[in-house]
């Protein structure tokens, strides 16, 4: 089960890479920023338990815990063996540089962060790793971290076509829940997968209703506590995090605001704490950032996992369905579905222009910009394409263009 | 469960009770004289015919319920075997091999054919999903099977078309032994080869069974009534395994449902996809019980009913994406979603 | 394919083998014990190839009744067209027969008439379908009396080609939309 490729070729390069040198994170500061325009009295608790999970100092639950990057891993599957899941990711220029150590060069940013963050014992704490081999660079972070952790690779493939692919899928996500009963001695079967997806779906459907809320009123929730509670929901328990959400939601109801700012949607790579600098950058400008298309937020948790054959092969069916098929990573073949689906939140929501956000060295997302930018001229929607690092070099000249942009979406409407 | 697949559930219960235990219900309404002169006259055998003079009890086609009370025929299935039913008489195919025996003239045939063509242009192959009694039962050995854990067989797809052409077969054959009875010269063999589809249909073993009713399940008497006999064991065999391995396995080469599929494209029943909408997650393909996948491959707007679907409608419930599949009835919406508005829909 | 000749290939052994029942009818006498039943049958050609094929049997209990068969008349490819047959009963026990014939009966039981019994004839309601017969059978004429005019049935064509014209159209009209 375990990936012995690692060892003949991995392992004994990279031992000696772990760095000892202490690197203090500025996101105390950032987080303060943050929570200080939060309109919402009960994002304290989310701001919180960022704070304590940046700084190492999260309880997480008395179980092992299992890290693992991307949507196309199943979350389900990990909680039903009764373990504590942690989605990776991260986006920071400080482990950026920390991770430019062990692989300098132009290579992805989030997997030199993530590797900075590894090397420096942020996530001692993990009994597993799991890497899908979604794009070539989290192909490779298996390997880089696999001499500090273990670490299962999980290959979904990049064809989302669902007739060619639909059980080779399922055979692949049996391995890994197979895998993952053995590694921790549990016995998991129809009756925790099935409360696993009811848990998930319940946060499906609060998700649902917040950005639902958030299309129609995006200032009542603003972009910044949005983002947090995604990213809160990334490590915390699901069902606190529900219970949090829901709260969070109703309080927004009341405190109902009209937006007056054009109304844009966000798509490309997925904004993570505590990279917010578009989303301060967009705010600026005078745009609201009512709705989005990433693999974060939209992407995990948009789809409810439909259980049609409610026995074990068929849920983790539905599980491979619902994280591959219905998957909208640009690493996958699903570049159509794409483009039709900001068409469509746009005409849907009545958004008034779209904004391409690509993090710079990220190819995948980089080469869809041109056809999204025609698909979009054709349906005669306003676009902008934003190409950007980690740094916070060119904020002055984002905003700018922003402004630009906003100007251009005016002068449409009259 | 859904709300969708919970109103079916109800309406497939409902149906199973009006259609088998119907019988029981309107037992005052006799037969009377006057039924000649109604809107559907009575179908009888002709006085005398060998079909007719030769059944007794313990044969074979010895039908299990009291004379019909209301003479017509469902475009689903609804067994001449039915235990003291007779609110309605028989499946399609029944009606046709009959007076094709009987060499019934057309015009009294016409007004069931009228009927029978206008419920399947309303509501195409619905029946086979919302009312058919052995697609009920069908539907329950599949509930068995999810509770006891056991996996789905999905039939590849050139199997299904082939079960299709073996449906088509047994009707042909059925219908022209039929026919070949029914000539003067032939009549002698009316006593073994009437209604050859009857005798091997698992309906014909499965319906008395409602009624707690013994079906004539054996009779070897003669070669062909053992032949019979033994057919009718395989096919019921075929049946539970079709039902209880697969889903609608069965409903590919049943000769009623195929009869229904001819109306299918045609129905007032549509089934909408705006692909614009569609995120190719493959729900509804997964979870279709015949196996289908045009609404999964459909990239243009528009109707996409199958021969092969039976409207139960899954496809459109398990959507993730409000507005991409819809059901519509003569280009209306119907609204469904919001009827049976799911917790996580838009 | 494979599934078709499956259901086929049973089928047709059925054609090509097979044996046809002919229900027996008589009065039970006054008279208690053993007496003969005796009549004449009549067969349809080559439905009955020879003596052997021919039997009689008791409907309830599926057993052979030993039965004395004499050859009447035959067809010209040499199968039975009439023959008399005489079978033993008893008044105390009211048995049912039928007279089996055809390629896969085999008649075992045979029965010597060994004390002078009384007789009764017995006949065949409805079939027996023979060239002989034929014309005496009510039963194979279709009757049907019906007084209602016919325009009360026909006017239904209209309807039925209506809804099929509308069918026939919709479904070209779907197909269209479905073609790529």
């Amino acid at each position: 089960m375990q990936n012995k490729f690692l060892d003949r070729y991995g392992r004994a390069v990279l031992k000696g890479f772990t760095s000892t040198r202490s690197i203090k994170s500025n996101a105390n500061s950032e987080l303060l920023e943050y929570s200080s325009r939060s309109k919402n009295s009960l994002m304290k608790k989310f701001y919180q338990d960022i704070e304590d999970f940046e700084t190492g100092k999260f309880l997480y639950p008395e179980k092992p815990v299992v890290g693992y990057f991307c949507s196309l891993v199943p979350e389900e599957l990990i909680l039903a063996c009764n373990l504590h899941p942690v989605r990776l990711c991260c986006e920071e220029n400080l482990w950026t540089q920390a991770g430019e150590e062990i692989i300098p060069g132009d290579v992805c940013p989030v997997v030199k962060s993530i590797c900075g963050k590894f090397y420096n014992q942020m996530y001692d704490r993990f009994d597993l790793v799991v890497v899908p081999g979604s794009c070539d660079p989290k192909t490779k972070l298996a390997e880089l971290l696999s001499p500090l952790k273990e670490v299962y690779f999980l290959d979904p493939g990049r064809d989302c076509d669902y007739l060619k692919n639909a059980d080779i899928w399922g055979e692949k996500y049996t391995k890994f829940f197979d895998f993952l009963k053995e590694r921790f001695h549990c016995s998991s079967g129809r009756k925790h997968l099935l409360s696993a997806c009811k848990k998930t779906n319940a946060r499906t459907e609060i998700f649902r209703k917040i950005y639902q809320f958030r299309t129609r009123n995006p200032e009542a929730i603003n972009s910044f506590d949005y983002y947090i509670m995604i990213y809160a929901s990334f490590f915390m328990d699901i069902e606190i995090w529900n219970n949090l959400a829901e709260n969070v939601y109703r309080e927004a109801l009341e405190t109902r605001e009209i937006c007056k700012n054009p109304k844009i949607l966000l798509a490309g790579t997925p904004v993570i704490f505590p990279n917010f600098k578009i989303i301060d950058v967009i705010e600026q400008a005078g745009l609201s950032l009512a709705a989005d298309i990433q693999c974060t937020t939209f992407g995990r948790f948009y789809n409810p996992v439909e259980i049609d054959e409610d026995t074990e092969s068929g849920i983790i069916r539905a599980l491979s369905l619902k994280d591959i098929a219905g998957s909208i990573c640009p690493c996958l073949l699903n570049l159509e579905k794409l483009v039709n689906l900001i068409v469509d939140a746009v005409s849907q929501h009545n958004l008034d222009g779209v904004i391409y956000y690509n993090l710079r060295l990220c190819q995948v997302f980089d080469i869809q910009t041109a056809v999204i930018r025609q698909a979009l001229k054709e349906k005669d929607i306003p676009f902008i394409s934003i190409k950007t690092d980690l740094g916070n070099q060119d904020t002055g000249q984002l905003k700018t263009r922003l402004e630009a942009f906003r100007e251009m979406i005016e002068s449409r409407r009259n | 469960m859904k709300k969708i697949t919970m109103t079916r559930r109800i309406v497939q219960v409902f149906c199973l009770i009006l259609l088998v235990y119907g019988g029981y219900i309107f037992k005052e309404w006799k037969q009377s004289p006057e039924t000649e002169q109604s809107l559907f006259p009575a179908l009888k055998a002709p006085a005398g015919s060998i079909s007719i003079t030769k059944l007794e009890k313990g044969s074979i086609l010895w039908p299990s319920g009291a004379t019909p009370v209301i003479e017509n025929y469902p475009p689903s299935l609804v067994c001449r075997f039915n235990p003291k039913g007779g609110m309605f008489k028989a499946c399609i195919l029944h009606f046709f091999s009959e007076n094709l025996t009987w060499q019934t003239q057309l015009k009294y045939l016409l007004p069931y054919i009228t009927l029978f063509i206008l419920l399947c242009f309303l509501l195409g192959r619905m029946w086979c999903g919302w009312v058919c009694p052995i697609g009920t039962t069908g539907d329950f050995l599949t509930f068995l099977r999810r509770k006891m854990n056991i996996p789905v067989k999905r039939f590849p797809h050139n199997f299904r078309i082939n079960l299709s052409f073996t449906g088509y077969g047994l009707m042909a054959i059925a219908l022209t032994i039929s026919t070949i009875i029914g000539m003067p010269n032939f009549a002698r063999y009316q006593c073994y080869w009437f209604l050859p589809y009857c005798q091997i249909c698992p309906a014909r073993l499965i319906c008395p069974l409602f009624g707690l009713i013994r079906p004539n399940w054996k009779d070897f008497s003669t070669s062909i009534t053992t032949t019979f006999t033994l057919l009718a064991w395989i096919v019921l065999g075929l049946f539970i395994a079709a039902f209880y391995f697969g889903r609608r396995v069965w409903c590919h080469m049943c000769p009623v449902g195929l009869i229904n599929s001819w109306f299918n494209k045609g129905a007032g029943v549509e089934l909408h996809k705006k692909p614009i909408k569609c995120i190719k997650c493959g729900y509804c393909a997964d979870a279709c019980p015949m196996g289908l996948t045009k609404m999964y491959e459909m990239d243009k707007d528009g109707i996409y009913n199958q021969n092969s679907c039976i409207m139960c409608l899954r496809c459109v419930e398990v959507c993730p994406r409000k507005g991409c599949l819809s059901v519509k009835f003569f280009g209306k919406g119907i609204r469904i979603k919001d009827f049976f508005r799911r917790k996580n829909a838009e | 394919m494979k599934t078709f000749l499956i259901f086929l290939i049973p089928i047709l052994y059925c054609l090509a083998y097979g044996a046809d029942q002919i229900q027996i009818e008589f009065e039970y006498p006054s008279i208690t014990g053993d007496f003969y039943v005796a009549g004449t049958v009549f067969f349809p050609p080559s439905a009955a190839p020879d003596l052997k094929k021919i039997l009689v049997m008791d409907k309830d209990t599926r057993k052979e009744i030993p039965s004395k068969i004499v050859v009447q008349d035959n067809w010209p490819d040499g199968s039975v067209l009439s023959a008399e047959i005489v079978f033993p009963a008893n008044s105390q026990k009211k048995g049912k027969y039928i007279i089996f014939y055809g390629g896969d009966v085999e008649r075992k039981k045979s029965f010597v008439e060994a004390a002078v019994l009384p007789t009764v004839s017995f006949i065949v309601p409805g079939a027996g379908n023979t060239v002989e017969n034929m014309d005496v059978s009510v039963g194979q004429i279709n009757v049907r009396v019906d007084r209602s005019t016919n325009i009360r049935y026909w006017w239904y064509i209209l309807p039925v080609f209506f809804l099929i014209l509308i069918t026939v159209l919709r479904t070209l009209r779907t197909i269209r939309m479905q073609k790529l």
